[in-house]
């Protein structure tokens, strides 16, 4: 009887805890993942099964990053697993020639001519480097936690942004 | 982390309600669903349950069927009948017939 309370009391802690995460983290994770998949169709598909994922994996959660590190994690594994079924020539290392040509139906009709610049900026990113700088230009992430979410050495997530950031600068300073 | 909002979401275009909607749907998909029983398993329950039944049904009908006392003249008889000749049998037959006719009182 003890036992049967005490697994009824964490699979409510559970849903509580996935309740609150959902709450927290949804809209965020969900332009972070549109902004790697581009179009919405494919970010609300990868966006329900990083959800999915989370809720099975929370009570194994070991706490050796925070949460949402965890989270954008499992959010980015998932874009990139996408990706790659999705495109199977896909590599992080090359740029996506396709990338512009998908903004077509995907940016608002009013957008101005800076978010167009801007996009055919990013256009000019590798594929790794596009991820990396979205992530760290947008949602403000510390490298730290980058490093854990992309599974790369700290000092290389540095040097991949720095170059990006150089690379949109250039682009933007030179059509704009 | 900080959270950081972000004006333009780099202008992306998103279906009006999209995120309050796709919370309730995430929700609906990892709430636990009602155990669905497949027809298989009923079928295998139900045939469980005629077999325990039969048993059942079998155990009692041996408790309740008188125990029947072997008669040596029916297992003579029939003995020797096996390893005779058909033509034979009609004569055994007579003479076990007039034997056990003479033993009676």
């Amino acid at each position: 009887m003890a036992i049967a309370l005490s697994f009824t009391q964490q699979k409510t802690n559970h849903e509580l805890d996935f309740n609150q995460l959902l709450e927290n983290h949804h809209d965020r994770l969900y332009w972070t993942i549109r902004k790697w998949v581009v179009c919405h169709e494919d970010a609300k598909d990868v966006l329900q099964n990083t959800w999915i994922k989370v809720y099975h994996g929370l009570p194994h959660f070991r706490g050796e990053s925070t949460l949402s590190t965890w989270l954008y994690r499992i959010a980015y594994n998932e874009s990139v697993r996408f990706l790659k079924k999705k495109r199977p020539y896909f590599t992080l290392d090359e740029i996506d020639p396709t990338y512009y040509a998908k903004l077509a139906n995907e940016i608002n009709a009013d957008a101005g001519e800076i978010t167009h610049q801007f996009h055919r900026a990013l256009g000019q990113l590798k594929e790794g480097e596009r991820h990396l700088f979205t992530l760290k230009y947008e949602e403000e992430i510390t490298f730290e936690e980058m490093s854990t979410i992309l599974s790369l050495n700290v000092n290389t997530v540095k040097t991949v942004y720095y170059r990006a950031e150089k690379k949109v600068k250039a682009y933007l300073k030179q059509s704009l | 982390m900080k959270q950081k909002k972000s004006i333009s979401q780099y202008d992306f275009r998103v279906p009006d309600g999209f995120l309050a909607e796709s919370k309730t749907q995430i929700l609906q998909r990892v709430s636990p669903s009602k155990p669905t029983i497949h027809f298989r398993v009923l079928w295998g329950v139900a045939a469980s349950f005629l077999l325990l039944i039969g048993w059942m049904m079998q155990g009692s009908l041996s408790e309740n069927t008188p125990v029947l006392k072997e008669d040596p003249f029916v297992t003579d008889l029939l003995l020797d009948t096996l390893l005779i000749e058909d033509e034979k049998l009609d004569e055994v037959l007579a003479i076990a017939l007039l034997d056990e006719f003479e033993k009676q009182p």
